[in-house]
């Protein structure tokens, strides 16, 4: 009756603290999850359950540490003009640190992926803007996560933890007079602005809960639940001043507020099974339900109001632009299966080859872009090997194991021609197609 | 005030943690990029004062106006001669300028106009010029009193008139009002195909032709004013200055184009309306493809590969003494910047 509470308390304590995800999702954690597709939400035992199974942690052997590198480049085209979309890479790595509490299993994990030329992007668009809504800035995020994990019996492992994600949150005002050049007596730069600039990087937190059920050795399966995150990007700028026409001097007043939702990770469900066909021969297979159908919409909301006191009837002000509002992308919910095999071929008494491949299949949650926006997306099929080594107990310093894994990753985006219903559309007909190519590598030490 | 380490500090911060380097040029991979918005030119694009007016010598006395672009050569962008109605030395006609950079223009090409009125049917006053290259000559359409007149060339100076006007006013029209059609529009979508949009009654309406002198209407007008319904819209009141084109989408799919002037209760602008194929009605875009807030109308079009080149005439100014008419230049895709005007010869 004590176990329980326990976990409940443990997970609360963790709500309270945080941990984090993003483009795991897309390209994976650690070598050996990705190489498998990811299916391994029954069987992950690595830094990657922080991601994967929370579970999973209670169920490592012993205490585990993880350090790596991605690094995916994003081949993908509009009418076949490279889209420019940035490469992702990364810094991968975490711990398995587990122990016992009043007896009772008990093991705590962390996991980051942290990019290592930017902690986030940013960038709002246009209704009419061809974009790759997907691919251009969700994956550019730090991941960072915690989680507990308990196995109160021994056919069972509960765990859970906190995501993080950045959002941003500025604004920045600029106050002073601005001189209108005149030629051989003044320039701008004779101007006097003061610029104040205010911006916070804010986590955004969600939380991931995981079960592990092992029946027997040969069989596992799981059922994992990632909540929602939402980033949003605000921004607040204000313009207060005096324009210096030399002859005139024109109050201004300029204000602009834009929100976009800079990314969405999607509510996640995650029903997985492992088994061990042969003692050398695993197999996994997990379906994600993602709720992809919540996605607001990629595109800003924004008001702008210029304000210039003067009365002239030669001088003009341009009109003040309209509100924009959000539009409904109208995404779809979609089913993603996941299959991953793994072979364990010895080498030596203590030298395993593992022999890793693995297969995602993606619809795209994009509906058919033939109205005013123009989300750019395709189905996507993932391929993936990997292999490397496990040493075990290669010496007296590291009784554990020695454990380097590889794997290289190749999405498949199917060219999407979308045909656009307006003939006067502002985009036009457009095809989105392309590639993903992915490759990294984890180096593992165990201790038992 | 905010010391200047603080907001470099804060510059690095934000710009480390969320600010990123955007991906690019969004309209270099924006398909109809070429087709608008357009944005007009700026006084750096001109190589002088006053734009986006590509004409402004003389402009209040000789009132250019209602320009119709010929390209004349290769180039980002090539050498352009415009076709302008204005009154020069007291003489009133259609006016040929021509500049090697598309945007530098000083004197009529040849010094006199290229045609005036001279026919009982034309009234007073030539209008709303169009010219086009078919085959080995230059057709020029005009709006007259009676409708909307042809004259062709061989050189785009030397102008024969065909007798009478090609489009007249037809009583028997449901929609024309009886009034004589203005504003010609013409394209050409295969041999012996072509098509004259044309303005009346506030609509735009379309011919067919196999010579381009004998045009048959079609009943219905292909671009009404836009429905009364919400907010007002540019062109809620009337559309007219219809300016063709035949495009292909990135698909391939064969698009008809029209740009035209829209006239609404608060604003007037510049916008398109397009069909898939050769017949039917067209359908507006969502925004229009330029707004000022000098009455734009007439457009033009000529384009040089990706570069799209749009005169149309608008006031000189907001005051009541800058009422008077001026060509001006806007240039699509927005995010292009022209390259240095050629000095004047």
């Amino acid at each position: 009756m004590r176990r329980a509470p326990i976990a409940v308390l443990s997970l609360v304590l963790l709500c309270s603290a945080g941990a984090e995800a993003g483009p795991v999702d897309s390209f994976g954690l650690g070598s050996r999850s990705t190489a498998l597709g990811g299916a391994v939400s029954a069987s992950v035992r690595d830094f990657s359950a922080n991601y994967y199974n929370p579970s999973g942690l209670a169920l490592a052997r012993g205490t585990d540490l993880s350090a790596g590198y991605v690094y995916v480049a994003q081949d993908l085209e509009l009418n076949g003009r490279d889209s420019q979309v940035d490469p992702v890479h990364a810094i991968v790595g975490g711990v398995v640190a587990p122990g016992a509490i009043f007896m009772i299993p008990f093991a705590f994990g962390l996991a980051v992926h942290l990019p290592d030329d930017r902690l986030s992007r940013a960038r709002s668009m246009r209704p009419e803007d061809a974009r790759w809504v997907l691919w251009d800035n969700r994956p550019q995020l730090i991941y960072l996560s915690t989680n507990l994990a308990i196995r109160p019996v021994e056919w069972l492992a509960i765990g859970g933890g906190v995501s993080f994600l950045a959002a941003t949150r500025g604004a920045f005002e600029i106050t002073g007079t601005a001189v209108l050049p005149v030629e051989g007596q003044r320039t701008e730069y004779d101007s006097e602005l003061r610029h104040e600039v205010d911006a916070d990087l804010t986590a955004v937190r969600y939380p991931a809960f995981g079960i592990t059920v092992t029946p027997n050795d040969r069989l596992d399966f799981a059922l994992v639940y990632r909540d929602e995150a939402q980033i949003e990007l605000d921004i607040e700028a204000e313009l207060r001043g005096t324009v210096d026409a030399t002859l005139l001097a024109v109050p201004a007043h300029y204000e602009l507020s834009s929100t976009t939702m800079n990314a969405f990770i999607p509510r996640q469900l995650v029903l997985g099974a492992s088994w061990l066909a042969l003692d050398r021969l695993r197999i996994g297979l997990d379906v994600t339900w993602v709720n992809w159908a919540a996605y607001e919409s990629p595109i800003s909301r924004s008001r702008s109001a210029l304000d210039v006191d003067i009365n002239l009837p030669s001088f003009e002000l341009p009109p003040n632009p309209k509100p924009t509002g959000r539009i409904d992308p109208g995404f779809q919910n979609r089913l993603v299966p996941r299959l991953g095999v793994e072979y364990r071929l010895p080498v030596r008494r203590r030298l395993e080859l593992p022999l890793r491949a693995g297969y995602v299949f993606e619809r795209s949650p994009v509906p058919p872009q033939t109205g005013r926006t123009s989300f750019a997306d395709a189905d996507r099929h993932v391929l993936s090997i990997g292999s490397g080594f496990v040493w075990a107990e290669p010496g007296e310093v590291l009784p554990g194991n020695l454990r380097f894994d590889t794997h290289v990753q190749w999405a498949i985006l199917p060219t999407r021609v979308t045909l656009k219903d307006n003939p006067a559309d502002t985009t036009g007909d457009f095809s989105a197609g392309g590639h993903q190519l992915g490759a990294g590598a984890t180096l593992s030490l165990g201790f038992p | 005030m905010i010391t200047r380490r603080s907001v470099v500090l804060t510059g690095l911060v934000m710009g480390c943690a969320t600010l990123a380097t955007e991906a690019g040029d969004i309209d270099a991979v924006r398909p109809n990029a070429g087709a608008g918005p357009f944005r007009p030119i700026t006084e750096s694009e001109l190589g002088a004062a006053g734009a986006p007016g590509v004409l402004r010598q003389k402009a209040a006395a000789s009132r250019f106006r209602q320009a119709s672009a010929l390209a004349l050569g290769e180039g980002q962008p090539g050498r352009v001669a415009l076709y302008i109605v204005a009154e020069q030395a007291g003489v009133h006609g259609i006016y040929r300028f021509v500049a090697a950079d598309a945007r530098s223009f000083v004197e009529p090409d040849p010094p006199g106009a290229v045609l005036v009125p001279s026919e009982g049917w034309e009234g007073a006053e030539l209008a709303q010029p169009e010219v086009v290259r078919v085959g080995g000559e230059i057709w020029l359409y005009y709006a007259a009193a009676g409708g909307i007149g042809l004259a062709r060339s061989p050189d785009g100076i030397s102008f024969s008139k065909q007798p009478g006007p090609v489009l007249a006013a037809e009583p028997g029209s449901s929609w024309e009002a009886g009034e004589p059609p203005r504003s010609p529009g013409f394209v050409e979508l295969g041999a012996d195909d072509f098509r004259l949009f044309y303005a009346a009654a506030g609509r735009i309406g379309e011919a067919r032709s196999t010579d381009g002198v004998s045009w048959q209407r079609d009943p219905e007008p292909v671009l009404e004013p836009a429905p009364l319904a919400g907010e007002p819209l540019f062109d809620s009141l009337q559309v007219s200055d219809p300016e063709p084109e035949l495009a292909a989408s990135a698909q391939g799919r064969r698009i008809t184009r029209v740009y035209y002037a829209g006239q609404g209760a608060e604003s007037s602008g510049i916008g398109l309306a397009a069909r898939f194929g050769d017949s039917g009605a067209l359908q507006r875009a969502l925004a229009p493809s330029l707004t000022t807030s000098r009455g734009p109308s007439d457009p033009a079009l000529v384009r040089f590969g990706d570069l799209a080149l749009m005169y149309f005439t608008q006031k000189a100014g907001a005051s009541a003494a800058q009422a008077y008419p001026v060509i001006a230049l806007a240039l699509a895709p927005a995010t292009l910047t022209l390259p240095p005007a050629l000095p004047n010869p």
